[in-house]
């Protein structure tokens, strides 16, 4: 065997399980996406099996750009995959830096910090949405109607009495509504994956050049300057890998989303497609032609950034 | 390396044919459920029928959503996969139609006429039966007798609106954690659409004209809407659009609702024994606000069991089986499940434990499911039309918006109508 | 001077100690599950109960009469270990070839790779419900289950691998070439030893990817197959909104997964560069 020969045996396997993963239904979505396909009909029964006979060409396409949440899904799911981007950053460089140096107990903070990664997604959607956030039952709701409860009583008191009466009474928020629901899915995914960015980084800082740092503090350089002239950039490529892999994981956000507002205010497009896949196999596979799309072309940007020092 | 890998492959091959062999030899059912009290019940009742029969039960519970998507997906393509599936009132006709789901026949013993006719016609296509009801509910209002009575207010049966509404603001306490009305808020066809729409029903609107083109943006529905809109927004708990049946559920037992206007099944699980019931109100039509829904049990052409089937969904809707639960250790007659036989609600040892078996009764018995001049569709809180759960959730999560105060009334509606048009115009209606 | 080693004292307490808050902070929402599991539907809404109350296994001791909850979790191990293991098997030679005999296409492979993790599952539902079931009749079995959750962790798995290995000097497996060692011998005998870390936390979160997925395992089975996801999907929403139940049901199906991680933290922190380390 030559020297070309082997290494591309070796990788065959890997390749052409992924190829087939991603061509065979791929192409069919592709096909349904041509062709007038529903589940169920009364009124045109036809359209209840896959056949050439009922192509429609760009219709389902066309029918995807005009519905109701399409452009809102992208720009959704813009904003959400953002926010959690930046939040899990931020934290994960402030918690990374922190636990960096030793001090006592830091195996535990670091076991207690990690966990929330483990979560299945459905149970963190579930537990954050009622057992936390719920604006009557939840501990939100607790700690507000208890807050009001004791500046009520403190009214009452002389002198102090009158400070209180200027406090308003808090209203208890709900993060199920229009408004809120994606703040509430940002909160609960950043949540989870603030842990991964935290793993990462540090990791990198164990390899930060120590002595780099010693010159640095001689030569008089604050904390501060250190951290943003040696940390950040010494972290720069970890921070994009922590970008890119969030930034696959949640492009296809689902449970979540489901689960705080089924779709209300709060939307992406594999949840357009869900919606679509109840009935109008067309437009949910034209959707799903659309995702696949946006997907490879966020693809493209994050896999460059990140790609271009990968085979350095 | 190979060799390695054809190990692992064929552990798991192995694991796999392993579950498969089990099954032969004796016939297994799998059952494909939601996750509700009366069926979670049925399978320890059930084990009696395995020990009698011994036709092994495989119990599949999901999440209604999820559940009506899998069994959906798998009806759809052929099926296979469940022998019986749960479906409700607005699917059973239609997949009846389709001939996705065998038509149910039983014998003389089964007495199909006791069947309350309201449930019999809903689960009927053409008049062939497709699908037998565990459970069958209606809506209706329920409150707090202690709190209307402190308030100096009462609820009548068919009471107007504006009645209830004045009653809702005069228990409305929130200071002390006393909402005056809980009603279902979270975006859905089956949660806050079912009682928007039993609203919409009583203030004389429908989903479709006798086009069926959406009306969603008449007077009625505006009228409706905006009723709703300040009942639950002015006298309901906060994260109302977060709340349906289980939440409000929740909410009632801790004793922090006036009322609650929604599936006579609560009425079961409502814990304060200063519970009243009144049937649901109306706008000064015939129309009433109640709904009628059950929790059925079907048979999907592709199951290759559908004999065994047939005979377990025979049993599981007899008058036995309401015996069987009454007479369980763990159950009793408080448990039975209720609006599907008018024997049921004969039965003495119900009568006693079940307060509101009366008010469940005469709520179902006045429920129209029936196409009439207003509404060319059959179904009360829905239309039995493959599209509506398309256009019904599309429409929820615009009332949703309009209640958390997202969207004006008019905005909501003006985005309903449009995204309910282009649904039905794309499925073909016009 | 002296300024310097107040402050660094100061320092000493004052960021260990809003560490610690942190780390509470982000623990408190799983402390709170386990808490509520212990708590009778009813206590756990009240708040007068919020946190002084009888304990109860009542939740847990329903659980497993209502549901199987060991054939859920058997299975939740038999799928992801298996999947973990395939991806390794499939992943180890192609990161291998990849790191030691790159070609001008491996970065342009890898990348496609990575791409197909990017494909919304949504999309590809329906099709893979049809295939699965009418066109293979694989629906339902362990095997369906291993094979699909191996295919959406491959990419990360060669990636992962792939950066691990570059680190490793080229100069040790050309050493091993020349003294004749078959290929196999290379992976078997240099590199698995010395990129043992890699591997293992790669496994690791592999395994965890495995035991969270939910949109497939949830879809692709119904009895046979099913995993801890479909028991979680059939109770997120039962009738009447059982906190203390939901909750025994979640801190069964999370706990095995997160004890495995508190005490493979140090492997996963070990190995967990994705080459972002120079």
């Amino acid at each position: 065997m030559s020297n070309r020969t082997l290494p591309r045996i070796l990788q065959t396997p890997a390749v052409i399980l992924l190829l087939i993963w991603m061509l065979v239904p791929l192409s069919m979505t592709l096909y349904f996406s041509f062709i007038r396909y529903v589940l169920n009909s009364s009124i045109r029964p036809e359209w209840m099996s896959p056949s050439l006979s009922n192509w429609r060409g760009f219709g389902n396409y066309k029918y995807v750009l005009d519905a109701k949440d399409f452009w809102f899904a992208i720009q959704n799911s813009v904003f959400i995959v953002t926010s959690i981007l930046v939040l899990t950053v931020v934290l994960g460089l402030g918690i990374a830096v922190l636990i960096n140096k030793s001090f006592p107990g830091r195996g535990i903070v670091r076991v207690l910090l990690i966990s929330p990664f483990f979560v299945m997604p459905a149970v963190n959607a579930v537990l954050w949405i009622n057992m936390i956030l719920d604006p009557v039952l939840g501990l939100q709701g607790i700690a507000v109607g208890s807050i009001n409860d004791m500046i009520d009583g403190l009214r009452d008191f002389p002198v102090l009495g009158v400070f209180f009466n200027l406090w308003p009474t808090f209203e208890p928020i709900s993060f199920r509504a229009t408004q809120t629901s994606a703040y509430a899915v940002i909160m609960m995914v950043a949540w989870q994956w603030t842990p991964f960015a935290v793993l990462i980084f540090m990791t990198s800082l164990q390899s930060e050049d120590e002595s780099q740092k010693e010159a640095a503090t001689l030569d008089g350089a604050s904390p501060w300057s250190q951290f943003i002239n040696l940390t950040v950039p010494h972290l720069a490529r970890p921070i994009a890998i922590v970008v890119m892999i969030q930034s696959i994981f949640h492009l296809s956000l689902y449970a979540e989303i489901e689960i705080v507002s089924r779709g209300s205010g709060n939307k992406n497009l594999p949840y357009l497609i869900g919606e679509f896949t109840n009935n109008n196999i067309g437009a949910a596979s034209a959707t799903g032609i659309f995702a696949v799309i946006l997907a490879n072309i966020i693809a493209i940007f994050l896999l460059r950034m990140v790609g271009k020092s990968l085979m350095d | 390396m190979t060799s390695l890998r054809n190990t692992a492959l064929g552990l798991a091959m192995g694991i796999a044919s392993a579950s498969v062999a089990a099954a032969d030899g004796h016939t297994e059912l799998t059952i494909a459920i939601v996750n509700n009290g009366h069926m979670i019940n049925m399978q320890k009742v059930a084990e009696a029928y395995t020990a009698d029969t011994g036709v092994a039960l495989n119990w599949v519970s999901l999440e209604e959503g999820v559940l009506r998507e899998q069994v959906t997906s798998d009806t759809a393509t052929g099926g296979g996969q469940y022998d019986i599936i749960n479906i409700g009132m607005q699917e059973a006709p239609i997949w009846g139609a389709a001939g996705w789901i065998e038509p149910l026949e039983f014998g003389a013993e089964y007495d199909v006429d006791d069947m309350l006719p309201a449930m019999r016609n809903g689960l009927s296509h053409e008049g062939t039966l497709y699908a037998a009801p565990f459970y069958g509910e209606s809506s209706m209002v329920m409150y707090r007798k202690d709190l209307t009575e402190a308030a100096g207010v009462t609820i009548a049966d068919n009471d107007s609106w504006d009645n209830v509404k004045a009653a809702a603001a005069a228990m409305h306490d929130p200071d002390n954690g006393v909402y005056g009305a809980c009603l279902r808020g979270k975006p859905g066809w089956g949660d806050n659409m079912a009682f928007v729409t039993t609203v919409v029903n009583s203030f004389g609107g429908a989903w479709f004209d006798a086009d069926m083109r959406p009306a969603l943006e008449s007077d009625e529905w505006k009228a409706a809407i905006n009723f709703y809109v300040d009942l639950l927004g002015n006298y309901g708990p906060p994260g109302s659009e977060g709340n349906s049946f289980n939440e409000i559920l929740a909410l009632y037992n801790e004793d922090k609702c006036g009322m609650w206007i929604d599936a006579t099944i609560a009425a079961s699980f409502l814990e304060n024994d200063n519970v009243a019931y009144a049937q649901s109100p109306n706008a000064g039509n015939p129309v009433g606000a109640n709904w009628l829904w059950a929790w059925a049990m079907a048979v999907p052409t592709g199951s290759p069991n559908s004999e065994a089937a047939h005979d377990f969904i025979e049993w599981a809707t007899s008058k036995a089986y309401i015996q069987a639960v009454g007479n369980h250790p763990d159950f009793g007659w408080g448990s039975v499940p209720t609006g599907t036989r008018a024997s049921t609600y004969a039965i003495p040892e119900f009568q006693a434990v079940a307060k509101f078996a009366a008010a469940e009764m005469a709520a179902i018995e006045s429920a129209a499911p029936a196409a009439t001049d207003i509404k060319p569709y059959v179904g009360v809180q829905f239309a039995a039309i493959p599209e509506f759960p398309e256009v019904g959730s599309a429409v929820a999560q615009e009332i949703a918006a309009a209640l958390s105060g997202a969207k004006s009334v008019d905005e909501a509606l003006a985005a309903s109508q449009a995204a309910a048009d282009a649904i039905m115009s794309e499925a073909g209606y016009y | 001077m002296a300024t310097v080693s107040q402050n660094s004292k100061l320092g000493n307490v004052l960021w260990p100690a809003l560490a610690w808050i942190i780390a509470l902070v982000f623990f408190f929402p799983i402390f709170w599950l386990v808490f509520t599991s212990f708590k009778t539907d009813a206590d756990a809404v009240k708040p007068e109960f919020l946190f002084f109350f009888t304990p109860t296994l009542e939740n847990y001791t329903n659980m497993t009469q209502n549901y199987d909850y060991w054939r859920f979790a058997t299975n939740s191990v038999i799928t992801s270990s298996f999947a973990t293991l395939f991806a390794l098997v499939v992943g180890v030679p192609a990161a291998y070839a990849m790191a030691f005999n790159p070609s001008r296409h491996t970065k342009d492979i890898l990348m496609w790779m990575l791409s197909t993790k990017m494909l919304p599952a949504a999309a590809v539902l329906y099709p893979m419900t049809f295939l699965t079931k009418n066109m293979l009749g694989i629906y339902d079995t362990h095997f369906l289950v291993i094979l699909v959750l191996c295919l959406i962790n491959l990419p990360i798995v060669v990636w992962m691998l792939f950066t691990y290995f570059k680190e490793i000097p080229k100069e040790i497996i050309e050493a091993g070439k020349m003294d004749g060692v078959s290929t196999w011998g290379e992976i078997k005998d240099i590199l698995i030893p010395l990129a043992w870390g890699g591997i293992a936390s790669t496994a690791l979160l592999t395994f965890i990817f495995c035991w969270n997925e939910a949109y497939w395992t949830v879809r692709l089975t119904t009895i046979d197959a099913a995993t801890l996801s479909t028991l979680i999907e059939g109770n997120r929403a039962p009738e009447g909104l059982f906190f203390g139940r939901l909750a025994a049901v979640s801190t069964a199906a999370v706990a095995p997964i997160v004890i495995l991680g508190w005490f493979c933290q140090k492997q996963l922190v070990a190995g967990l560069t994705f080459g972002a380390v120079k």
